[in-house]
């Protein structure tokens, strides 16, 4: 079993709140939220996920965590707290009133943060999302409140008899599994249509927030890294009949347009993904 | 060159020409049937298949000429154009076709059966084609029958599970039936009370007769059997009639399609320092639960038919599964998440909504008949 990353999973939690998701709560859809940003860029802090309501003037600046939040992000994030105009200005954010723009940081963790000085301190809404046995129970408002009371009422979500979506956003720096499952399948993509790709090309299709995503260092490495354990053992598997080195940077896969060669690719596929190891992707991280 | 190739070679220049000779032929071989159960020899039934399509016509001709031999002619008209196409083993047949919709292309014909579903089998089942049926699930189907309806003529089921999915003996779970006559509605409803057969009733196709009064003397008759992948087979007297229900069919397909698309395919749309998110994935109920996921999307994703997907997945928590797949009539990117009782789907910008329509009319067939859409 594959286990995702905290951050991936509240990612798309939070995402989850503001997009009919069949079988997930979307109570903040029901207040007219939107998925209005994700991975703002804003000086010195970069939040995870806007979500904003028109009707209220109102946004939630999502950051997910873990177990450690940082002094210096806090405060910046109180700056947009108390003058929350630069998301306006900077274009991030759009309301129809935009004097009575309100937005409120808000902290998302599966931990229990209440305890820390840094939630205290600066009176942000804290999110705590309860799981048992990877089931999401709810999410609770254990610290702070919203600008919007409408949003305050909502919780505690009772997300007991839903299952979160883990498609919105699809991997993090740290789901190597999920990653090397998209690049196959985008090598399967590219073969059919024989194009040739570069690492750029690859991860621009395999992750929908590639262009905005701000450090990139880590995902093209790891990518470059699979890339060339590809090539390095995939004489062993058969690989080598269908990808190829096309430049220094470049790639081509080409899979005879049947449903029988697909297949063929695929399996070398699966037994490729077994012998790979997960260190190894890791282990070579920054080298390009 | 053989016989019913050169009967049908008919070129026309205008479709009220065509529509013309095909109701007079309708008439002809209807009154033939009428008088003496069966048609004449060399003389078929009138035939119209829809297909979805995402490429245009000279790509069509340029992608299929080679292997069939295509001969395609303009008619005077716009969007419609005679086309024969023949091969070496004494297949061939001629089609009228018509591109008025370009999404949703035509084809009529006379031809022999057996050589117009091979052809169309033909251009449709290649990866990449980019050409697909319309697949009619259930729920479509019964919906069309009832708008179009006056008198139900007859239903056809077909429940293939063991087809696909690994059973325990060798016959494996199938389930076929057809019948014929106006009370094979209630006949359905009977057979949804048995419980062995609960998860069986997949409607494939569905037959029904409309009539129209013109006056006292004169009354126009079209019957209809229209399988799941569009395909209608047709008597009667009136090609006119037969063409609007065509178009009904047509039309009620196409908004479901572009319903998908336009709201439910996921749009992340870059902005200056950010993205911007829309759409939803669409949800599949399963009535029949699924017992063992990894033996299921095995066979899902095996890029074979009837799902034509590839792909790969990971089991991510407990009865829960991921796909990250691709569509090979497109080449469109897919992903799933999936528990023994239901699936989310999240296609991608600019997606073919075709794949998840194909998808539950096939999960219907294969897997569980009154697996539906939530929400759509």
């Amino acid at each position: 079993m594959v286990e995702l990353s905290d951050h991936t999973r509240l990612m798309n939690i939070s995402m989850g709140l503001a997009i009919n998701i069949p079988r997930w709560s979307s109570p903040l859809r029901e207040l007219k939220y939107n998925v209005e940003v994700l991975e703002a860029n804003l000086p010195e802090t970069r939040p995870d996920v806007i979500l904003t309501s028109k009707q209220f003037n109102h946004s939630l600046i999502i950051d997910c965590k873990s177990r450690t939040l940082k002094k210096s992000q806090m405060e910046r994030y109180k700056k947009i707290m108390e003058n929350p105009k630069i998301l306006l200005t900077r274009g991030i954010v759009n309301v129809p009133n935009t004097k009575q723009f309100k937005a409120d940081p808000t902290i998302i963790s599966f931990f229990d943060l209440t305890d820390q000085e840094l939630i205290n301190s600066n009176d942000f809404p804290f999110l705590m999302v309860l799981d048992e046995s990877s089931k999401i129970i709810s999410i609770e408002k254990r610290y702070g409140a919203f600008q919007n009371d409408k949003l305050n009422r909502i919780f505690p979500i009772d997300t007991s008899g839903g299952t979160p979506p883990i498609n919105l956003y699809p991997f993090g720096e740290n789901d190597n599994e999920i990653f090397k499952m998209k690049i196959f399948r985008e090598l399967i993509n590219f073969g059919l249509k024989g194009q040739i790709f570069n690492i750029e090309d690859l991860m621009g299709k395999i992750h929908p927030c590639w262009a905005i995503i701000g450090d990139k260092r880590k995902f093209r490495s790891r990518a470059t890294t699979l890339m060339l354990q590809l090539e390095k053992i995939g004489a062993k598997y058969g690989l080598n009949r269908y990808l190829k080195r096309e430049s220094s940077s470049g790639w081509k896969v080409e899979i005879p347009p049947d449903s029988k060669s697909v297949k063929a690719f695929q399996s070398i596929c699966e037994k490729i993904e077994s012998s790979i190891e997960y260190g190894t992707l890791q282990d070579n991280l920054g080298e390009v | 060159m053989p016989k019913t190739r050169q009967k049908e070679a008919n070129i026309f220049r205008q479709r009220r020409e065509l529509f013309d000779y095909l109701e007079d032929y309708m008439a002809k071989s209807y009154e033939k049937l009428k008088e003496e159960g069966q048609l004449e020899y060399e003389q078929n039934l009138l035939k119209s298949y829809i297909v979805e399509t995402n490429i245009d016509l000279k790509s069509f001709y340029n992608n299929f000429t080679g292997e069939l031999d295509l001969k395609l002619k303009k008619f005077d008209d716009k969007d419609i154009y005679n086309l024969t196409y023949s091969k070496k083993d004494d297949l061939g047949a001629t089609f009228y076709l018509d591109t008025m919709n370009p999404r949703f292309w035509v084809f009529h014909t006379i031809g022999d059966v057996k050589s117009t579903d091979y052809f169309i089998r033909k251009i449709v089942s290649p990866v990449l084609s980019r050409l697909d049926h319309p697949w009619l699930d259930k729920q479509l189907l019964l919906k069309i029958k009832e708008k179009n309806a006056d008198i139900t003529r007859g239903i056809g089921i077909q429940y293939k599970y063991g087809q696909i999915f690994p059973t325990e003996d060798d016959n494996g779970e199938t389930f076929t039936m057809r019948v014929w006559g106006s009370v094979s509605d209630e006949l359905l409803k009977q057979l949804s009370d048995i419980g062995a057969l609960k998860h069986m009733l997949s409607l494939t196709s569905v037959g029904f007769k409309k009539g129209i009064e013109l006056n006292e003397e004169k009354t126009y008759t079209v019957i209809e059997d229209l399988n799941y992948q569009c395909k209608f087979s047709v008597k009667g007297t009136s090609v006119y009639e037969h063409l609007d229900i065509l178009d009904n069919v047509q039309t009620e397909y196409e908004t479901i399609l572009t319903n998908i698309e336009d709201n439910y395919n996921f749009v992340y749309e870059k902005r200056e320092n950010s993205i911007s998110i829309d759409g939803q994935p669409i949800l599949i109920v399963l009535k029949r639960e699924i017992k063992d996921l990894e033996t299921f999307l095995n066979v899902i994703i095996s890029s074979k038919y009837p799902f034509r997907f590839a792909g790969f997945y990971k089991e991510i928590g407990k009865d829960l599964f991921t796909v990250s797949g691709i569509d090979l009539h497109n080449g469109d990117n897919f992903d799933f998440e999936i528990t023994p009782e239901w699936i989310r789907i999240y296609l991608q910008k600019g997606s073919c909504g075709n794949t998840v329509l194909r998808f539950l009319s096939n999960l219907q067939r294969y897997y569980d008949s009154n697996a539906f859409f939530e929400g759509i």
